[in-house]
């Protein structure tokens, strides 16, 4: 097999991840284990010790993968031998990769810019709870944080009064680093590309930590990068930080857990404090049901919002699939999930 | 202080850098126009020679640059003579020529004074001959394609021609573009059959078997470290048509210790110490050497392999820092 397909066994089937060309196959379970026990050997060799039944059977595996462009043959072992694994390595250099900032009471922005200080941030994440009047005013808004040092940044604000997405263009040509706006309250749904910018305009009303979280296919990364750190860390959390429109340093909004408070912490403090990091190796391997689960590697996480809140392995309280019937149903008339929602308050959105 | 010589358009450069500054490796990237005229004084003086360079307007001397990275930007010298309007055209010909000459001592010195600091390539063989990598590759035993290099069918045929076989033609330097009717076409590798009429007598052209392809390898290497990955394309087309179609697949691959031994030992005889090289490998196992590239894109490389190869050239940094 190429070294980019990977097995994720779940408890029913296993996921056949296609890591370079972005896709995956549902397959039984029975897959993974042939293809480990015939992988670089001879295969009309090993084949012929099958029984009809199994020798059928593996044929078509073989064939599904040929047809796929999953595998390839070799004509010898030592040609075989030469094909080595992908190292599941995951690695970045930054100590920190995004950053989730509210900002709701103005008169914190210098706090939060100071708490960052030189600090390199990739990606920032700037959610304004503050109502934006206008476009002018997002320009003002956003000015504290251009001067930080950072890759790109993504923007979230109520859209009060209505900004367009011509008001836009000219605030997108002039941010550069800004590689996406989202607009909730719209009146209107689009989205639309601005100079490397995308721009997206949504109905949702609630762009509060209470909307975050939910596990959804559509949010399925297959990539190789998503792969290796999934294995390891959270898919979420891992080197993630925030601050709330509180100022609390947290891991994210969404979380109970302080690490200091913008006037007295700087972000790398909060992070070096004992059990910040905690939260960025929680693998999928290790929580609850999702262990179980042929989607693991590729979904994402949450860790706020939880199906036992008092565990912090258990699974993603806003999933609705079930890795032992292979059914998707709504999480949140799951009558499983009532006691949850009302200890995390989602039930009064 | 790391000098990293670059244009503004190559991403490995950023990337590469995201790693310096998490290693804690003081540089100073120079793009382009950052390169030309960087020099403020050449002295010797006291027993020993300085130079004084004014890198995007900082003073740096030669003595506070540890180590070089010559990815692709060149240092070079440009006067703003442009003619003597009141003189002859014989006579500022003649100017330039003579500006052109200064120019290239100096450029040559300041060169040959970097080299001497830990440095990945040098910018002298970024444009390296490619008859010369191929004799080199030869010269040590490394399996290389018929080539020839003719004018006029018959001694092609006769150099290459087997039956059932394919020849192919390609530039013999560089895939190069021509821009005529405000259109771009790029010069590359093509099968002679692909050509209707082709005549008798032509101008000095590159001629090589047709490989039957297994799978292509790319290997990036840096300070005899080699990463390598095969690429499986369904390009029946050429060589370099490969990457249009379908998304090829790029795999870990390891080579050979005694073929590592060879590409090192050529790599050392270009006076390059970190860039890729092409390979294929044909239906029948057997490898052939086609390039040695030092400035070329490993992005791909890097990102399906999961080499991390940007941080394996911080890296090459780092660790000398500590020896100094
Ligand atoms: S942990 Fe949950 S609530 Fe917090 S950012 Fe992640 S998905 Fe959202
Ligand atoms: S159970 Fe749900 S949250 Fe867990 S891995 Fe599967 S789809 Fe994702």
């Amino acid at each position: 097999m190429f070294s980019c397909c990977h097995f994720i066994k779940g408890a029913n089937r296993s996921l056949l991840l296609d890591t370079q060309r972005d896709s995956y196959y549902l397959v039984p379970n029975s897959m993974p284990d042939f293809i480990s026990s015939v992988s670089n050997l001879d295969l009309d060799h090993t084949l012929s010790e099958y029984d009809q039944g199994d020798y059928e059977i593996a044929l078509q595996y073989v064939e599904f993968l040929i047809k796929n462009d999953l595998a390839f043959f070799c004509d010898s072992a030592e040609e075989a031998a030469a094909f080595l694994p992908i190292s599941m390595a995951w690695q970045y250099p930054s100590e920190v990769t995004n950053a989730v900032i509210e900002v709701d009471n103005l008169v914190f922005i210098p706090a939060i810019t100071h708490c960052i200080g030189t600090f390199f941030i990739p990606t920032l994440h700037v959610i304004f709870l503050c109502p934006v009047v206008n476009i002018d005013h997002l320009w003002n808004l956003i000015k504290p944080f251009n001067g930080l040092s950072n890759k790109s940044i993504q923007i979230s604000f109520e859209n009060k009064d209505q900004i367009t997405v011509e008001h836009l263009t000219d605030f997108c040509y002039h941010h550069p680093k800004i590689e996406l706006i989202i607009a909730f309250n719209s009146q209107i749904e689009t989205s639309a590309k601005m100079f490397g910018c995308s721009l997206v305009f949504t109905k949702q009303k609630d762009f509060s930590k209470a909307a975050c979280g939910s596990i959804q296919q559509e949010y399925f990364n297959t990539g190789l990068r998503h792969f290796t750190e999934s294995i390891q860390h959270n898919t979420c959390l891992n080197r993630k930080i925030s601050i709330d429109s509180e100022g609390n340093i947290k891991n994210c909004p969404s979380m109970v857990e302080s690490y200091g408070k913008i006037w007295d912490t700087t972000i790398l403090q909060a992070i070096e404090k004992p059990g910040f990091k905690n939260m960025w190796n929680i693998s999928k391997d290790e929580i609850m049901v999702c262990k179980d689960c042929e989607f693991r590697h590729i979904c994402t996480d949450c860790r706020a919002y939880l199906e036992t809140p008092e565990n912090p392995h258990s699974k993603p309280l806003k999933c609705g699939y079930n890795p032992y019937n292979n059914t998707w149903t709504d999480w949140s008339i799951n009558p499983l999930k009532q006691q949850p929602i009302i200890y995390y308050g989602l039930n009064e959105l | 202080m790391i000098l990293i010589l670059s244009d503004c358009t190559d991403v490995s450069t950023d990337y590469a850098i995201e790693w310096f500054r998490y290693c804690r490796l003081p540089f100073i990237r120079l793009n382009d126009i950052d390169l030309i005229n960087t020099v403020v004084s050449v002295e010797f003086k006291e027993g020993k020679q300085n130079i004084i360079f004014n890198l995007k307007e900082q003073i740096v001397s030669l003595d506070e640059i540890t180590a070089v990275w010559f990815r692709r930007g060149i240092l070079g010298f440009q006067s703003n003579f442009k003619n003597m309007s009141a003189h002859s055209q014989e006579l500022t010909d003649q100017v330039v020529e003579l500006i052109n000459l200064e120019n290239k001592t100096l450029t040559d010195f300041v060169i040959a004074k970097l080299a001497q600091k830990q440095v990945l390539n040098n910018q002298n063989s970024y444009n390296i001959n490619k008859l010369q990598t191929l004799a080199f590759a030869q010269e040590l035993g490394i399996n290389i394609p018929v080539t020839a290099i003719e004018t006029n069918r018959k001694a092609v045929d006769a150099a290459l021609k087997r039956p059932g076989e394919q020849i192919i033609t390609k530039p013999i330097q560089d895939i190069f573009w021509l821009n005529y009717n405000g259109r771009t076409e790029a010069q590359y590798t093509a099968r002679l059959s692909d050509y209707e009429d082709r005549p008798e007598n032509f101008y000095y052209s590159l001629f090589q078997e047709c490989i039957d392809k297994k799978y292509e390898l790319r290997i990036f290497f840096i300070n005899n470290d080699f990463y390598c990955a095969a690429i499986f394309s369904e390009s029946t087309d050429g060589r370099h048509d490969s990457f249009k179609e379908k998304l090829p697949r790029i795999i870990p691959y390891q080579i050979s210790d005694k073929l590592k031994t060879q590409l090192a030992g050529l790599a050392k005889r270009c006076e390059i110490n970190c860039g890729s090289i092409d390979m294929i490998i044909d239906k029948s196992g057997k490898h052939y050497f086609l390039e040695i590239n030092p400035v070329g894109q490993y992005g791909m490389l890097s990102k399906h392999c999961n080499y991390n190869l940007h941080e394996k050239i911080a890296h090459y940094f780092t660790h000398e820092k500590e020896i100094i």
